[in-house]
């Protein structure tokens, strides 16, 4: 197997993407995630054939680190025979931005959105990943992707909470000062 | 069910619905990177030396071996803790206090880290390089090479003194009282660091003679100078009551002789001992 970057290239690419990922997360899980960050990039290392195209591989260390968060979710609910707990443990993700008015009812509509769907509206809106990193942090093709983005912002958007956030905001302060700001925006 | 299409509204209350995470600190990078460059890099890749650095021992006169061997195995290495500590007073002496942490161990520097949270430093910055030096020296170790924890944390606290030696500079250059106070204060509470009196609770520089035979029978009496660890602390203290970076930075260069670059950008003339020494 020939490999498609060196050491020093893939210090490179460690030193330039492992605060996003290690961003990436800490957004997702309420543990440690020291051991999961370097378990993404031995995993890196160790498919380094398989990296994609430069300017997509901090999109593909997120699905690596998907994946790993999925197994240690698993793993976890095994252990401690927690019946009910998600593989990627999005509650303490979730509580952590629970506080009063619009973000607590954006956080509910994404609970009770599929795993799927929950993660592919993240990873565009939180993680800044395009349509085409999108699909390679999924390991879809890109035309997938898309289609799992409309599917995924459609079934939130039709959230009946969400649309009367929508619609009707609220007065100043909550959810109408988060729209007429866009605080946050990337 | 009733359809909404996907606005900019969306997108904003995403955006803001994205929790707020604790931003990664460089040396939580560095300490994630020590525990991969093992893999990464393999036995190949050169090492710096760490020859000029140790110094831990010199007080009998012997240039002190901290890097030693031990019978553990390499399939025993998963973590630098071996909960092993000096064999005799020898080791103790040589090697400095503490137990004995295997370098080449993946998280080598996490545990660096740990070890040294309570020297002090101006900077998380300058804490950072301090022990982005320790692993970056660590590279290429093999796996039964150790280092005690006494000698660690006496490096780590050389280049704290390093780093607030710099802060000293830049503060008398620009006449920051504050800062400059807080620096003269650290420097001259260095003696009293856990991690120096550990090492050299009594730091001295004095003349000793020992006896040498030259191999036909004549026997001659040298002098010498006999240094610890920490002996450029007195002259350091003094110098920082001053307000000539020059004489603080021949002290660096002359006695600790090690301070990196990095850590003193505004004391340069600090580091020309190390660079001589090891370049």
């Amino acid at each position: 197997m020939v490999p498609t970057i060196t050491a020093d290239e893939f210090e490179e690419l460690f030193r330039a993407t492992a605060r996003d990922v290690l961003s990436y997360l800490r957004r997702r899980s309420s543990g440690d995630v020291d051991d999961l960050l370097a378990e993404v990039y031995a995993v890196a290392w160790r498919r380094r054939p398989d990296l994609p195209a430069p300017p997509l591989r901090r999109a593909w260390l997120f699905g690596v680190a998907r994946t790993l968060l999925l197994a240690d979710g698993r793993r976890q609910r095994r252990d401690r025979e927690l019946v009910g707990q998600l593989a990627v443990r999005p509650e303490r993700a979730v509580e952590r931005t629970r506080t009063e008015g619009t973000a607590a009812v954006l956080a509910a509509a994404l609970e009770r959105l599929s795993r799927h769907d929950r993660e592919v509206l993240r990873l565009v809106a939180w993680e800044g990943l395009t349509p085409a990193e999108l699909a390679v942090a999924l390991g879809v093709r890109p035309g997938t992707a898309r289609v799992r983005l409309h599917r995924a912002r459609q079934a939130l958007a039709s959230d009946p909470d969400v649309r009367a956030l929508i619609e009707e905001p609220e007065p100043t302060g909550t959810v109408a000062t988060h729209l007429a700001s866009g605080l946050g925006r990337p | 069910m009733h359809r909404t299409p996907w606005t900019d509204a969306h997108d904003r209350l995403m955006v803001a619905a994205k929790p707020a995470v604790p931003e990664p600190s460089a040396a939580e990078i560095e300490r994630c990177w020590a525990r991969l460059a093992p893999t990464v890099e393999g036995p190949g890749r050169p090492r710096r030396s760490r020859r000029a650095r140790i110094r831990v021992g010199i007080a009998a006169g012997i240039g002190a071996a901290v890097l030693g061997t031990s019978g553990l195995a390499a399939a025993e290495l998963y973590t630098a803790h071996t909960g092993k500590g000096p064999v005799d007073a020898e080791d103790l002496r040589l090697g400095g206090p503490g137990e004995k942490l295997a370098v080449a161990a993946p998280d080598f520097g996490r545990v660096v880290a740990e070890e040294t949270t309570d020297i002090p430093f101006p900077t998380a910055e300058s804490r950072a390089l301090a022990l982005r030096q320790q692993v970056e020296d660590a590279r290429g170790a093999a796996t039964d090479e150790f280092v005690s924890t006494g000698a660690l944390r006496a490096w780590v606290a050389d280049a704290a003194l390093c780093s607030w030696s710099n802060q000293w500079a830049a503060a008398t250059r620009s006449h920051h009282e504050t800062a400059r106070a807080q620096a003269i204060r650290q420097i001259q509470a260095a003696p009293t660091w856990p991690a120096v009196t550990a090492i050299d609770p009594d730091p001295y520089s004095r003349m000793e003679s020992q006896e040498v035979d030259d191999g036909n029978g004549n026997t001659t009496t040298e002098q010498y100078r006999d240094e610890s660890q920490f002996y450029y602390l007195g002259a350091l203290g003094e110098a920082v009551e001053g307000d000539t970076p020059g004489v603080v930075a021949r002290v660096l260069a002359q006695n600790n002789g090690y301070c990196r670059p990095s850590l003193v950008p505004d004391l340069p003339n600090a580091n020309a001992n190390f660079l001589h020494t090891v370049q």
